[in-house]
């Protein structure tokens, strides 16, 4: 077995002149759930389509399960299952001829349309038209063409678009029991920042076309330093104190104010300074950053971390 | 062997999408249009269209083979096609066909041969439906003739000869509705392509157009001796080549 599943080296690309991605250099652990976040724009659906030979890509840019993605495109496709984007459906088929579609392609038997849609909730809606199916029955027989197969690996944009919280919930522990029950590697894109922190053991972190993280969930939380929330009389006032004294602020909006802190001393400091300015304080808290304070600080800051 | 494995399943997917689309009606409907036309001008003005002791057929089938070649052929190809490529681009289903394990050709080929096998199925019911509306002619007005004479073998010979010349207008449609998303741009390129050729069919340039080539097989005779066959090799040709030519291009594409 391979160690990563998808390895990039250097990988760019560009539209019409404009890169869209930045000397990519992806390694995704072989039976890892691997977060690709990012806001949008960042390049996660384009090196999505790179990876999946949708835009042409330079040789030897791309290994997938070991295997160069330009020189083996065939025997790489048939062990990925792929939902790029939103699911792309035959309107006019019946839920189950769009799996047959697929089925036909993967040459795998009968009984796996069967098995798939079990898996996502969709066997009594099997016969009905797409046309009549809800986004998130949509998005489940999108789930159930990727599962179609028993990929190696799962390629995910976005599968959780649309679902309902249960959906998400069911999603998310198909995704976990795929990946370690059956050693899948799931690859998924996601901008919802909270499942990812649930289902994730590795994550990667792009923006505006370049890789600011990747490494495992403990690595990022590592990483990222504790965070002071305030809340004075005078926040305008605070802030421009705390930026002139050199404190990294993160954005909380104009109610309250959020510092990085390195240590507990520098909680007193922060204090001193502004009672000694005038400055009356309502509230001290200093909270772990959730994975959702690391996406923004990242993608707001991306120096934050290469200073640290 | 394998790469006949790949075609099969190519194949089968693509009639699988095509069940329950309008491209097998608009096969039938284009010959049934161009035979009750010209059904309906000879049972209802065929004193005028027929005399005494001339075999009825032969104005007959160069109404249905002229009024198809000219007009309604290259028409039905500009729409059928843009029907066929419609089922992937409606649905935005193109980065699902190429991320399936299917080599690109195979895509190609039998999305290829289901418009040219649809095609086929048109020119056979022109033949057939011809055929029986000679026939039924003959019962309902005896006195054209229909009874009297037959024209089967020139009748299937045309259809045969417009299919043939007919393949480089094919494979030109083809590669416009795939390349294209929008419906309209090479369904009304089609469109005013055959009409343009229609209006300026005399002038030697036209030649060169493959929506005209059908109708310049016949060489405005029904006479097969009269016929020019070159249009039948060059269209054949023009399939090939620019088959092709248009998968070349399409492979090299990024998927949308």
């Amino acid at each position: 077995m391979v160690p990563f599943s998808i390895e990039t080296h250097h990988l760019s690309h560009a539209f019409h002149n404009r890169p869209v991605l930045h000397d990519l250099n992806l390694q995704v652990p072989t039976g890892s759930i691997f977060g690709f976040l990012g806001p949008n724009g960042s390049g996660k659906t384009t090196t999505i389509r790179l990876l999946l030979g949708l835009i042409r890509s330079p040789s030897t840019a791309i290994r997938l399960m070991g295997k160069d993605s330009r020189t083996h495109r065939l025997e790489i496709l048939s062990r990925i299952g792929a939902l790029i984007e939103s699911p792309a459906l035959y309107n006019h088929l019946s839920g189950r001829d769009n799996l047959e579609v697929i089925r036909l392609a993967r040459q795998v038997d009968q009984k796996q349309i069967d098995r798939v849609l079990g898996m996502v909730q969709l066997t009594g809606d099997a016969q009905q038209k797409v046309r009549a199916y809800s986004l998130g029955m949509r998005q489940r027989l999108g789930i159930a063409m990727a599962l179609l197969g028993d990929p190696h690996l799962l390629i995910l944009d976005e599968p959780t678009n649309g679902l309902d919280p249960a959906g998400i919930r069911e999603i998310r522990e198909l995704l976990i029991e795929l990946s370690q029950r059956h050693g899948k590697t799931v690859f998924v894109s996601s901008h919802l920042l909270g499942e990812m922190e649930k289902m994730a053991t590795h994550l990667a972190i792009l923006n505006e076309g370049h890789l600011l993280f990747q490494g495992t969930m403990a690595q990022l939380q590592h990483l990222q330093l504790p965070v002071l929330s305030l809340e004075t009389d005078h926040n305008a006032t605070a802030r421009a104190l705390l930026q002139r004294a050199g404190y990294q602020l993160l954005d909380g909006g104009t109610e309250q104010l959020t510092v990085s802190v390195k240590d507990r001393p520098q909680i007193g400091a922060i204090n001193r300074l502004l009672l000694d300015q005038g400055v009356s304080i309502y509230k001290l808290h200093m909270h772990q950053p959730t994975l959702e304070d690391l996406f923004f600080t990242l993608t707001s800051h991306p120096k934050t971390l290469e200073n640290r | 062997m394998k790469q006949l494995d790949y075609f099969t399943r190519s194949f089968a997917q693509e009639r699988l999408k095509a069940k329950g689309t309008q491209v097998v009606w608009l096969a039938i409907l284009a010959p049934v249009f161009v035979v009750v036309v010209a059904f309906m001008a000879s049972y209802l003005d065929g004193n005028r269209l027929y005399q005494h002791n001339v075999n009825p057929w032969l104005a007959y089938s160069t109404h249905i083979l002229i009024g198809w070649t000219l007009f309604v052929f290259p028409i039905y190809t500009s729409l059928q096609s843009a029907l066929v490529h419609a089922i992937e681009h409606q649905s935005q289903t193109w980065k699902t066909v190429y991320s399936l394990p299917m080599p690109k050709w195979s895509v190609y080929v039998s999305k290829l041969v289901v418009l040219t096998g649809l095609i086929l199925l048109s020119h056979l019911l022109v033949f057939g439906l011809a055929e029986g509306g000679g026939w039924l002619l003959g019962m309902l007005k005896p006195q054209y003739g229909f009874q009297l004479f037959s024209l089967h073998r020139v009748l299937a010979e045309g259809c045969f000869a417009s299919l043939l010349s007919g393949l480089g207008m094919i494979a030109v449609q083809f590669y416009l509705g795939m390349r294209f998303s929008s419906f309209i741009l090479p369904a009304g390129f089609g469109l005013m392509v055959t009409l343009t050729g229609a209006i300026s069919r005399s002038l030697p340039i036209s030649r060169a157009s493959p929506y005209l080539w059908p109708v310049l097989v016949f060489n405005s005779s029904i006479q097969t001796d009269d016929w020019q066959y070159t249009y039948v090799w060059i269209g054949m040709l023009t399939f090939l080549l620019a088959g092709i030519g248009g998968f070349l291009a399409i492979a090299r594409r990024d998927v949308a």
